[in-house]
């Protein structure tokens, strides 16, 4: 019959019923024909699957396993076939207990692996019916570094994406009443049990001892800093060192260096980075074009090369080789003993030199007056030298002049636009603000400049020499040197209202 | 001490007190700094000996500048010479520069200029 001949669907569909039935047939013949030669090839599993499930009459059977430390005890249940019975509990308890299971039995997960087995007839297997109780370790009373100190400050990452390695520090800085470490309480430890019943001893755990050492408290919940400094942890002592040594340079070894106490560095601050201090900073090489803000005194064995753009700012004394091309606040005395090339410096105290140091260019401005072997040179560029004024407040004065001014233009802007517009009252009342800012700076300024000169006595000594045209000023009244000066000190005559010049007394 | 410690470096101005403190300064980055402020002097020890630098002054009584550097590199090609001058623009820094000086430093002193061609040695 071809496919097109009427009918051939309907022959088709019956043959196929037809087949599905002598299919079925030999299904349910086929458990007799296990011995047919091909029967060898079916694995053992897969003819254990088929006798449970469709074929043979089995029983729902089990099997247990105890591992090996005995903590543990897992079971696989199979289902019985339709004709077959289903796991007896009972014998699933007895079973237990000739196994000696007798802690930690799950009977929940027991019953409903039974329940599924037996009712849903599925495989249960591997199922845990009973967990031994591990042992809980005993932990000893004992410190942890607090989180902020046991991990180092990372890198700063720039704008540009670029990571600023110069702001890395391997130093761990603490303050002054920081808990640096925790009390992480005694934990009394648990006997454990296994599946069998027997007890089984805890451990000890192991933690790092940490015992506190210099400059700390131990209080009830830890240990505290009773200083600022660097923390250091050396075979489980940690201590607070006020002093931060750093055996090299400051270089991107040590990133920029924030420290509240003293600082000591062996070697140089290399270009660039920046150090800021509480305490006292002794640098032992030279400082490259860096900036430093020291609360203490500044001692640099070498010198300060500043190309410029290097600015020190110290509260305390500074003692230098030498100063170039620089830029240095200091609060008290500052001694250079090679002397200032280029520099800015600005001292509250007095400015002084070596035997044989030399002032060329730039400004120092020392309230307190100068001791200079030699001042210029025939062909260096003009030097200034300013006494007796403090210029911090001259600073200020200089800050108020500048906001004056600005503050003058804008009304002067305003007022032509007023003008035109006189019935403005937002630019009004600006106006009348500027002008009330206006008179708050220039009463501030009257009440500063009694404040400026603060040394009348303020007096420059030159054990050297001093060119002409160098440019000296003392509390305001200005002196140019009109020829080469030798041995002389160089004084405000109050009466006379000008600088005069004397000769130095020979020792 | 400085990257370039160890150095040898000749030193010739007529202005002592220049002389004395760039001595200072550069004994104590660990430069070894021979000084004279005697041109001709300089003239003969920059021939005589082996340094990594010289510097000299362009103004000085009886030789200029850029007639040592013109002297001293006629003779000794791989000589490193910079010259200190107040004023780059007058002609004999750039007569110097003509004749083979590596660069003008600013009167009196510019340690970091100094240093960075210490370093490029």
């Amino acid at each position: 019959m071809s496919k097109e001949e009427p009918g051939y669907i309907e022959a088709f569909r019956r043959r196929t019923e037809k087949l599905l039935k002598e299919v079925q047939q030999l299904q349910e013949t086929l458990a007799p024909d296990l011995s047919i030669p091909n029967a060898n090839r079916v694995r053992e599993e897969e003819l254990s699957h088929l006798e449970h499930s469709f074929f043979l009459k089995a029983n729902g059977h089990f099997d247990l396993h105890i591992s090996e430390d005995e903590m543990l005890c897992t079971g696989d249940f199979y289902p019985p076939t339709p004709e077959g019975a289903p796991i007896d509990p009972d014998k699933v308890q007895e079973r237990l207990h000739t196994l000696g299971v007798i802690h930690g039995v799950d009977r929940d997960t027991l019953s409903h692996a039974l329940l599924t087995c037996n009712v849903d007839r599925k495989e249960v297997l591997d199922v845990v019916i009973a967990r031994g109780t591990p042992p809980t370790p005993e932990v000893p009373a004992h410190y942890v570094l607090e989180e902020q100190f046991q991990e180092k400050k990372p890198a700063t990452v720039t704008e540009e994406d670029k990571v600023d390695y110069r702001t890395f520090s391997p130093f761990t800085i603490v303050k002054k009443g920081d808990r640096l470490a925790r009390l992480v309480p005694f934990k009394p430890g648990m006997f454990g049990r296994n599946i069998r019943g027997r007890e089984l001893p805890y451990p000890v755990e192991r933690v790092q001892l940490l015992v506190g050492g210099k400059n700390l408290e131990t209080r009830e919940d830890g240990i505290y800093a009773t200083k600022d400094g660097v923390l250091k942890i050396q075979d489980n002592k940690i201590s607070v060192e006020e002093i931060l040594y750093v055996p090299g340079s400051v270089d991107y070894h040590t990133g920029n260096i924030d420290f509240p106490g003293d600082l000591l560095i062996d070697g140089d601050i290399q270009e660039g980075f920046q150090v800021r201090t509480a305490g006292g900073l002794l640098c032992k090489g030279t400082i490259y074009a860096s900036d430093v803000f020291c609360k203490g005194d500044l001692v640099v064995h070498g010198g300060i090369i500043g190309k410029g753009k290097s600015k020190i700012v110290v509260e305390g004394a500074i003692r230098v080789r030498f100063l170039e091309n620089c830029y240095i606040e200091s609060k008290q005395d500052v001694y250079s003993e090679v002397g200032s090339l280029h520099s800015i410096v600005y001292t509250l105290g007095t400015f002084r030199t070596g035997k044989k140091g030399l002032v060329v260019g730039g400004k120092i401005t020392a309230q307190e007056g100068m001791e200079i072997a030699n001042i210029g040179t025939s062909t260096s560029p003009k030097t200034e030298l300013i006494l007796g004024n403090d210029y911090q407040v001259q600073r200020k004065l200089e800050l108020i002049k500048d906001k004056s001014i600005e503050i003058s233009l804008k009304l002067k802007e305003l007022d032509s636009i007023l003008k035109r517009d006189p019935e403005n009252k937002e630019l009004s009342a600006a106006r009348e603000a500027l002008l009330q800012n206006l008179k708050v700076l220039v009463e501030a300024s009257q009440r500063l400049i009694h404040f400026l000169t603060r040394n009348e006595n303020a007096c420059i000594n030159v054990s050297g020499t001093i060119v002409p045209g160098t440019y000296i000023e003392i509390c305001n009244v200005s002196f140019i040197v009109p020829r080469l000066l030798k041995s002389v000190s160089l004084y405000l005559n109050r009466k006379m209202g000008r600088v005069e010049v004397r000769a130095l007394p020979k020792l | 001490m400085g990257k370039t410690a160890g150095k040898r470096i000749l030193m010739i101005d007529d202005e002592v007190t220049v002389l004395d403190a760039l001595q200072m300064i550069l004994g104590e980055l660990g430069q070894s700094v021979d000084t004279t402020s005697d041109p001709f002097e300089g003239e003969r020890k920059a021939l005589e000996n082996e340094y990594d630098l010289i510097i000299t002054d362009l103004r000085m009584e009886g030789k200029t500048g850029d007639e040592i550097v013109k002297s001293v590199l006629s003779k000794k090609k791989n000589a490193r010479i910079l010259v200190i001058t107040a004023y780059s623009t007058e002609p004999m820094a750039q007569a110097a520069l003509k004749a083979g000086a590596l660069a003008l430093v600013r009167k009196p002193f510019e340690i970091s200029k100094i240093l960075s061609f210490l370093e490029r040695r």
